[in-house]
């Protein structure tokens, strides 16, 4: 049995009894939401197979921000690149938006934004060009060669003007300086090989999708394609996983007995704020839940400080790629990678401690 | 366990053909009928059809662009039906639940996944894990890889890119060797919007016929008992069959497997410029012994194409349906999802429809033309039972094809073939075959020492029913199919090749990996124990 630090009410347990306290909460619950935070695939395996057979609803924290994402390539579609051939490649660089280091902070030499493309025809210095420039990101600022500043809520707008002046067609000039865009406009279209850069943090579904539109305008005459940054990667381990279980991302409930997947119906804020949801695990070895999590009786699996006074349950469990190795989504190679630990210790894994509460559920427990 | 099949037609082209009489399987495998020894189970099928279990070389199940189709498209696959206890997820659609359940049902044993990017293979992997009851391989794909083009653009020996590609297809667990449109997907991130087999890769200056020929030397020289698999150049545009026929010729006698070669069959003829030209292919591939071929039949309805020949899918996103796709520069070839519907009423895809029967018929050897509709891009593999029945009735496509329209026959030559598959030739194109060209020993047939993957049917005069749904299936001998439902889950290995190589190319990729990727080649491989059961591997041996 995995050594851990589990409390029930804050009093110190043994992992068996805290599984057990954890199974019978979920058992008796109507309809129990596993919100998935920072999690490996087998961690999220668990929670599936788990919720499968309760019949509860899995979401993930950042799905705000994901589906945003997958919400533009499932109506328009989508021109997606990996960072490793965007470096090698691009030699026109659009970025979108402030703080984008911020959201990445080895996105400049991960983009070799200062290093001419080693696979470009004409190897020469990129363009980087940036729109939305607001805050003062020095890393970026002595690299780039056109400029237009834009407040994130004028952004929108910006874009639009932009796919406008690329495509011929005549713009309202408030938005912007036309001219400038023009410029802009004109760079991208000599472009060899373009990347665009933005973040879906600080960017619309509409805006998003008017990005996607710009790029599939140009592959028209050269190519181009986008990368999305921002989030930490743990919503796409997620998206991924339930993908390929369920054929549906995250907010996916099974109260039916098959997978139904609602962005509205299955979102874990609107379920327990409303009372429909009446118990909530919380799969995550890092970050803090929301203020909304408190309202209803919860089952934590977490790290050893974090939800542990505010649950009913709480079992601390490793971080993957740290305490234990783990499969999970990697930034530098754009898909899911294994990662041995670095500091390995006894503390239990996510699966481990999921299995242990579907071990410890009464046969009865099924969908209600 | 000792388990009789009494009374059944066993069909066994393996060995010599269809016989009657009861087949013994004892634990996982099957064995001669032993002496003075009773069964400790014993099934009737009397006039029931036994044969092995089947095995699917090209079925596009499992990765991360699969994936994407997946999440691409939920208004396709909403759900309908709970799912027992004991089979959870198994009816959610277009999952890898159902994906198992699906292709057990219908008595298929083994199923090959044939494109999966080096960097994605862990990817695909897991995915496999989480496909139940079958045993499955994948195909690691390579001829759009820096590493690849810069060896052959500086002239490195076969011997280096054997090395190369032993290390490659050892690291990704793959089964063999698949070539997807070879430098076309490079090509297009050069903005090429066509790309034939003599077509130069800006920047390495090497030809598609360059990287074919290399990476199927490669194949042999490593002693990877399946050839290399090969995506061919200039897919789905009219008038490609002379791609094909050129790139029969350029495999200069050397084993070779073409995929999909329905997608390659046409011709320029009629008032709309495009015509089946699959007797042309054919008659080639009659010719060419070295050469085998899967069709990638096209069926009729909804479905998505998925490629990693990126440059094909950015030029048929144009035509998706509905419209909407991903186009994916991935490192080497990446990918693009094209969701499409397949219309009776559409001249060109009933054309598509006919040129795969025809490819079928046409083509004498069943040993060397391969079932497949290259799921999903031709149609899903829930659509093999009614293909069936189509290769054993003349009448049936006949009734198919009045429903079309009546210039799909004027530009084809399917109304005057008359040829019905036999139940042997169905199970030489759908077991004996794949086995030997897999380098599966022991699969594909029902002698002694077979694993004992069985399928049992019932003799249907209705062959698509038939083949929708078993009687009996056994997977290593364990009951997992009963009256065409599946009765519990069980794990399925994953088949892999594990050439022998000189280790010295991995200092090599190390040091490439952290200068060209910064970041450890370590990142990049599959190691067993990143899956749920590492011990599921299962090595398929070489050719001596």
């Amino acid at each position: 049995m995995p050594q851990s630090v589990c409390f029930i009410d804050g009093r110190s347990v043994p992992f068996a009894e805290a599984a057990r306290a954890a199974a019978g909460l979920i058992a008796a619950s109507r309809l129990p939401v596993f919100l998935l935070g920072s999690c490996d695939v087998a961690g999220i395996r668990a929670a599936i197979w788990l919720a499968e057979r309760v019949g509860g609803v899995v979401d993930h924290i950042e799905s705000g921000i994901a589906f945003r994402e997958l919400d533009v390539m499932r109506s328009f579609g989508k021109f997606i690149i990996t960072p490793n051939e965007a470096r090698q490649r691009a030699d026109t660089v659009l970025l979108i938006g402030s703080d984008l280091t911020k959201f990445w902070p080895d996105m400049v030499e991960r983009l070799g934004l200062a290093e001419v493309p080693r696979l470009a025809l004409q190897p020469e210095r990129r363009q980087i060009l940036w729109i939305g420039a607001e805050s003062d990101e020095e890393s970026l600022s002595r690299l780039v060669t056109h400029k237009i500043a834009a407040r994130s809520e004028a952004l929108p707008a910006v874009i639009a003007a932009l796919r406008a002046c690329n495509a011929g067609r005549r713009v309202a000039l408030s938005v912007s300086d036309k001219s400038a865009l023009d410029a802009i406009a004109e760079r991208l279209q000599r472009a060899q090989f373009g990347l665009v850069v933005y973040s879906p943090t600080s960017l619309d579904v509409l805006a998003i999708e008017m990005l996607a539109g710009l790029v599939a305008d140009l592959n028209k005459s050269t190519r181009f394609s986008t990368l999305s940054i921002g989030g930490s990667g743990n919503a796409e381990t997620s998206m991924q996983t339930a993908g390929w279980m369920t054929g549906f991302p995250v907010r996916t409930g099974f109260g039916r007995g098959y997978p139904e997947h609602d962005p509205w119906r299955f979102d874990s804020a609107r379920l327990i704020e409303s009372g429909e949801a009446d118990a909530l695990v919380w799969i995550s070895c890092e970050g803090e839940l929301p203020s909304w999590a408190s309202r209803t009786p919860l089952v934590a699996l977490s790290a050893a400080n974090s939800a542990a006074s505010q649950s009913k349950v709480h079992i601390t469990v490793g971080q993957p790629g740290r305490d234990h190795d783990s499969a999970a989504f990697a930034r530098e190679t754009q898909s899911l990678a294994w990662r041995r630990a670095s500091h390995a210790s006894d503390l239990a894994t996510a699966a481990a401690a999921l299995e242990e509460i579907s071990a410890s559920l009464p046969h009865e427990a099924a969908a209600c | 366990m000792l388990t009789c099949l009494r009374g059944g037609r066993i069909i066994d082209p393996a060995n010599g053909g269809e016989r009657a009489g009861d087949l013994f399987i004892e634990d996982d495998r099957i064995i001669a009928p032993p002496v003075g020894r009773k069964a400790d189970q014993t099934y009737d099928v009397t006039a029931k059809i036994i044969m092995a279990g089947g095995i699917d070389i090209h079925s596009h199940i499992a990765g991360g662009n699969v994936n994407t189709g997946r999440l691409l498209l939920p208004e396709l696959h909403p759900g309908q039906t709970p799912s027992s206890a004991n089979l959870p997820l198994s009816t959610a659609r277009w999952s890898t639940f159902e994906t198992g359940c699906l292709y057990a049902k219908m008595g298929f044993t083994t199923v090959v996944e044939p494109a999966v990017s080096p960097h994605h293979a862990l990817h695909a992997h897991l995915e496999l894990a989480d496909t139940p009851i079958i045993d499955k391989a994948i195909l690691t794909v390579l001829g759009n890889d820096d590493f690849l083009l810069s060896m052959l653009r500086d002239g490195e020996s076969s011997a280096a890119v054997a090395e190369y590609v032993g290390a490659t297809l050892t690291a990704t667990r793959g089964l063999g060797i698949k070539c997807i449109n070879a430098g076309g997907a490079t090509a297009f991130k050069y903005n090429a919007r066509a790309f034939s087999l003599d077509d130069v890769v800006p920047h390495y200056g090497v030809t598609s016929r360059t990287i074919v020929e290399a990476l199927q030397r490669a194949v042999i020289d490593l002693k990877i008992v399946n050839p290399l698999h090969l995506h061919m150049n200039n897919l789905g545009i009219a008038g490609n069959v002379d791609t094909a026929i050129a790139t029969i010729d350029a495999a200069r006698d050397l084993p070779l497997h073409l995929a999909h070669v329905q997608f390659y069959s046409y011709g320029t003829e009629g008032k709309r410029g495009f015509s089946s030209a699959a007797a042309r292919l054919a008659e080639a591939v009659n010719a060419a012994k070295n050469v085998t071929v899967d069709v990638g039949q096209v069926m009729f309805g909804q479905t998505f194409t998925v490629s990693l020949d990126v440059l094909r899918q950015y030029n048929g996103s144009r035509n998706a349906r509905p419209n909407k796709s991903v186009i994916f520069d991935g490192d080497a070839n990446g990918g693009g999802i094209v969701p499409y519907d397949y219309r009776r009423s559409d001249f060109y895809n009933a054309v598509q429809w006919a040129c795969g029967l025809e490819l079928f018929l046409l083509i004498d050897d069943p040993s060397r033309v391969f079932f497949t509709t290259d799921h999903p891009n031709g149609a899903p593999f829930t659509t093999y039972p009614d293909l069936l029945a189509l290769l054993m009735s003349r009448d049936l496509r006949a009734e198919w094809l009045a429903e079309m329209p009546r210039s799909v026959a004027e530009m084809t030559t399917l109304a005057s073939i008359g040829r019905e598959y036999t139940l042997e030739e169905i199970a030489t194109m759908t077991r004996a075959a794949p086995a030997k060209l897999l380098g599966l020993a022991d699969r594909g047939h029902l002698g002694p020492g077979a694993r004992a993957d069985v399928a049992i049917y019932d003799d249907d005069k209705d062959r698509a029913r038939m083949f929708r749904a078993a009687h009996l299936v056994f997977k290593d001998g364990d009951l997992v199919v009963r009256d065409g439902e599946v009765t519990h889950y069980r794990a399925g290995r994953t088949l892999q090749s594990l050439p022998d190589f000189d280790r010295g190319i991995e200092r090599r990729l190390d040091a490439y990996y952290d200068e060209i990727y910064r970041a450890p080649r370590d990142l990049f491989l599959v190691h067993a124990e990143a899956l749920p059961r590492p011990d599921l591997f299962e090595d398929v041996g070489l050719r001596s």
